[in-house]
């Protein structure tokens, strides 16, 4: 088993912060921690069943049509996803809205069939997709729980109608900084936080080299 | 809701890039340059008028009558796919100039939020032909007032001192988001107001 | 030719058995997201009709009142029409909404409910509390609906600030379905 295929996706190249991918839904539901969550765990799972039909397919799909399958395959495990949401959690599916129809167009699901899962093993596959699933959420959520705490001054972990789990920061959900849950809060944020990872990476190859 | 509130809405209200975050990734990637913005915007905003029209007729003509609504996110994107592709080859034929201005963006614009967004928007409003085909335009229209703009910024800000950390994405994305701010002036008591709605 | 023939096949059997996985779900959920629609939209109109029993339910599409998608007559112990039960639809922040509202005959709001909607949470998604309708019940007869911020108290204001979009759409399908009613009554 390789763990590398696993954990690259997680820090090194996560989707989010390192490569940008996927920007378009990572800023519009990020508004709550439980969005975030539900967001990433539909990609995970779009990711997964992409992923491991389209390497399972590698040798039958010619190089032609290449792509129109590819998105016919990302396409139906969207609808698939859609479909089970709308009917388990209501909550969930109104709260995402048109965003989970568009992770037909997240380019890292595509990305990850063109770049790996056409040229890798099932199991491979299947792993590359958690990794980067999971890279895909926890930067979700780490927006999300910026956005929430300081935009509403909540944390929502689960809302599931009959099950709520709401923490509520005191202080802050009486006089919450509402630019941040709003559109304009969002680009900031993400650009406060690409900084950070810039700043960040280039300061470990700083100690990387002079240890050297 | 009358063309000219639809053209409003999805220009200033509801901007596709500064409201509802589709097609950051292009906004981002090809704003560099106010040229190369121009280009992707205008290759953009005629996908999306042409998505949208397309898209409408499928939905109400083929999914709709057979009860295959559930089709809908598979069948818009193929329809969009294959749209890109024939606008390419159309373009290459007629105009060779265009194809060159234009050519580099095409293909990008499949994975475009934009395109398919603007689709599934136009069917949930329950717009007519016509409202589609502007909802198109006028979103294609606000993607191309928000990437030239950036792009002006950008070419400013070369010349002005940022900090390291800050240089490229980061300080592109904290100017979209004072952009944003910006258009937040712009609300739907706009439409009500100037009597649009 | 016969490649072509070949690569059509191959993509044509994956749209196929993408498009009948998709069928098989769909069989499989679209019974429960009526359920569950239903569901909803039983138990707000209990929780809005203030006592009243709701008749059956005509969808409908009025050119001067585009807000209105269901008409249901509301009718007192005794028998007697006592006001209607509206499904209103509009656009707030995040797209469109759906309002379940009741109104007595003369017009003024007896409870509403907000229930589809994509509203910011946090923000617009306040709109889904029983107190942010208070703000409209028992107006809409002789105190106008109101559909904008100067219309309304301070704290009421203060509540709504941030998610102006969200209260301007609400606002205006509820003035929309009061002025039907009033309509409604005068016939």
């Amino acid at each position: 088993m390789n763990t590398k295929e696993l954990t690259k996706g997680i820090f090194k190249e996560n989707p989010i912060f390192i490569i940008m991918l996927g920007m378009c839904p990572t800023l519009a539901v990020s508004t709550q921690v439980w969005n975030a969550i539900g967001m990433g765990a539909g990609v995970i799972f779009v990711l997964l069943g992409s992923n491991i039909f389209i390497s399972l397919l590698k040798n039958i799909i010619p190089d032609s049509i290449r792509i129109p399958s590819y998105i016919v395959i990302i396409a139906s495990f969207v609808t698939i996803l859609e479909m089970v949401m709308h009917a388990f959690m209501v909550d969930l599916y109104n709260a995402l809205g048109i965003y989970l129809s568009l992770i037909v167009v997240n380019c890292i699901i595509l990305g990850r069939a063109e770049a790996f899962a056409n040229k890798n093993s099932v199991l491979d596959s299947a792993l590359d997709a958690i990794g980067m699933g999971v890279g895909f959420t926890l930067g979700l959520t780490l927006i999300a729980a910026i956005r929430e705490i300081f935009g509403a001054g909540t944390i929502t972990l689960i809302n599931l109608g009959d099950i709520n789990v709401v923490f509520e920061v005191p202080g802050l959900s009486e006089s919450p900084i509402r630019v941040l849950a709003l559109s304009a809060g969002a680009l900031l944020v993400m650009g406060y936080l690409k900084a950070f990872f810039t700043w960040y990476t280039a300061k470990n190859e700083k100690k990387a080299k002079e240890a050297k | 809701m009358s063309y000219i509130g639809i053209l409003v809405t999805y220009i200033f209200v509801n901007n596709f890039i500064l409201v509802k975050f589709m097609g950051i990734c292009p906004f981002i990637g090809v704003s560099k340059n106010s040229e190369s913005a121009i280009g992707m915007g205008v290759a953009v905003t005629f996908v999306t008028a042409v998505a949208s029209v397309a898209c409408w007729a499928v939905y109400y003509g083929l999914l709709a009558p057979f009860g295959l609504e559930y089709l809908r996110t598979i069948s818009f994107i193929l329809v969009i796919a294959a749209l890109v592709q024939l606008v390419e080859m159309v373009i290459r034929k007629m105009s060779p100039s265009l194809y060159k201005a234009l050519g580099i963006y095409l293909p990008l614009i499949t994975t475009n939020c934009a395109v398919l967004g603007i689709a599934i928007i136009n069917i949930d409003n329950g717009y007519n032909l016509l409202q589609s085909f502007v909802a198109g335009i006028a979103a294609g229209l606000g993607f191309t007032m928000a990437i030239v703009l950036m792009a002006n910024l950008r070419e400013k800000l070369e010349m002005t001192p940022v900090r390291k950390a800050f240089v490229g994405v980061p300080i592109t994305f904290i100017s979209a988001g004072i952009m944003a701010l910006a258009f937040m002036a712009f609300d739907s008591s706009l439409i009500t107001n100037l009597g649009l709605a | 030719m016969k490649n072509y023939l070949k690569t059509g096949i191959i993509l044509f059997a994956i749209c196929a058995v993408c498009a009948s996985l998709c069928a098989f779900v769909n069989s499989v959920t679209a019974p429960r997201i009526a359920a569950n629609q239903a569901a909803a939209n039983l138990e707000a109109a209990k929780a809005v009709s203030g006592g009243m029993t709701p008749g059956e339910s005509v969808n409908v599409s009025l050119p001067e009142y585009p807000a209105i998608r269901a008409v249901a007559p509301l009718t007192k112990d005794n028998g007697d029409i006592g006001g209607y039960l509206l499904e209103l639809g509009g656009s707030g922040y995040g797209g469109s909404l759906t309002v379940i509202t009741a109104y007595y005959t003369d017009g003024s709001l007896i409870g509403a409910k907000l229930t589809n909607n994509s509203e910011t949470a946090g923000l617009g998604k306040k709109a889904e509390n029983d107190w942010y309708m208070d703000m409209f019940k028992g107006k809409g007869a002789d105190v106008a609906i109101p559909t904008s911020k100067n219309d309304l108290a301070e704290s009421e204001a203060a509540a709504i600030s941030g998610a102006t979009i969200t209260f301007n759409g609400i606002s205006s399908v509820i003035r929309q379905g009061s002025d039907y009613v009033k309509a409604q009554g005068a016939k």
